[in-house]
């Protein structure tokens, strides 16, 4: 079974999302995304409501964009620091049952051999070393396919965090812990990110054939008529 | 030093007894402030504390340092029985099960290592130092050979 494979660096998460949605909608391939860090941006789940969630005036005097995307999950602040990882794939490509839970434990194999860290885990919606989260997750499902994204924090910055608040809705894990008592930061565990992304295409290359594929190639799908739900709010 | 410290040494150097000095390290403590929080890190230092005092005896002093460090002063303590100790109380912690929220969690020590004939002829404070400078370096060299490692410091006058 192919995937294939999209490396991508600093590209914009918005321009990243309309990419995956019509990737998602249009194509019918198997993909992994990779991205290294974006602009700073706000990024919201279809549902969320940003007065809810966002500082809002100081997100709009500090010119951070704020983005809903087409999938469900939380609400993340992202920046050069985030190292994004998505897989859409063709459901019949694997031997599990395409709902919530058992995508999000296949993604939890997969990256326990990315990570190579024993306290590293799936809890709730989430993935944690330790105690702390290191990774959101967001998915779409539809009738023969689905995405799965995930946002690694790969380091942070404690300022950026104030532009969220606290959402209604957290992890019961979490236990009300501020973001410094919470979040994980996997520089300080990891060479480099690139030791990570080597990690990830050893533990692609031992489930799949991979083929490295151009932004350009795909560019064109962005061009086909499709339903858009990611938006700049 | 505390008054205790400083009775003890002055007895060991009245007596010219031999003393031992360790000082103790919990290996990748930086990597796991990262992964847990403040209150488990802080159960942590206070189970290895625990552990520590279960193998030293009364007259022995343990001596939180900060950063994951202690330092462990025994009192009429030869080199020899000093490297026993220190390998009883890695043994201990590297098998105690540390009751962490789902994940085990195994720890690891590095030491550096030094005995020494106490010398009247040194102020007390000056010879104290010069323990502490050679346990630092002691355990610097356990460190640079990979954790978990007890680096000794040998006997000097």
């Amino acid at each position: 079974m192919t995937i294939n494979l999209l490396h991508l660096t600093h590209y914009p998460i918005y321009d990243q999302l309309l990419l995956e949605e019509a990737l998602l909608r249009m194509d019918v391939r198997n993909w992994c995304i990779i991205n290294e860090g974006s602009l700073q941006s706000i990024v919201m789940g279809i549902s969320g409501k940003k007065e809810e969630l966002i500082d809002c005036n100081r997100a709009a005097r500090d010119g951070i964009p704020l983005i809903k995307r087409f999938s469900g999950g939380g609400t993340v602040i992202v920046d050069e620091n985030t190292l994004f990882i998505t897989f859409i794939c063709q459901k019949e490509i694997h031997d599990f049952p395409a709902y919530p839970e058992p995508i999000l434990r296949w993604h939890e194999d997969l990256y326990r051999d990315v990570f190579k860290n024993d306290l590293f885990h799936l809890r709730e919606n989430d993935f944690v070393i330790g105690e702390k989260k290191c990774g959101g997750n967001a998915q779409y499902i539809k009738k023969d396919r689905w995405l799965h994204h995930t946002s690694f924090l790969w380091d942070y910055n404690d300022e950026s965090m104030s532009y969220l608040l606290m959402p209604k809705k957290t992890p019961h894990y979490r236990q009300q812990r501020p973001h410094n008592e919470f979040l994980c930061r996997l520089a300080p565990l990891y060479s480099s990110k690139q030791e990570l992304i080597d990690n990830l295409k050893s533990a692609l290359n031992a489930r799949f054939s991979l083929e490295t594929q151009q932004l350009e190639d795909v560019l064109s799908t962005l061009k086909q008529p499709e339903r858009q739900a990611t938006s700049l709010v | 030093m505390t008054e205790e410290v400083v009775k003890k040494i002055s007895q060991s150097r009245t007596h010219h007894l031999p003393l031992a000095v360790i000082l103790i390290e919990i290996d990748q403590f930086e990597e796991m402030k990262q992964i847990f929080t403040s209150d488990t890190l802080q159960e942590i230092l206070e189970a290895v504390d625990s552990l520590i005092k279960t193998h030293i005896r009364k007259q022995d002093f343990l001596l939180p340092q900060g950063d994951a460090r202690f330092l462990l002063i025994l009192p009429r303590t030869s080199q020899r029985a000093a490297v026993a100790i220190t390998e009883i109380i890695r043994a201990e912690v590297v098998s105690h099960s540390f009751a962490l929220q789902l994940v085990p969690l195994t720890i690891t020590l590095s030491m550096g290592l030094t005995a020494f004939d106490t010398d009247p002829a040194r102020s007390i404070y000056d010879e104290f130092e010069g323990y502490l400078g050679k346990v630092e370096r002691a355990l610097t060299k356990a460190k640079e050979k990979g954790n978990t490692l007890i680096a000794l410091k040998k006997k000097e006058r």
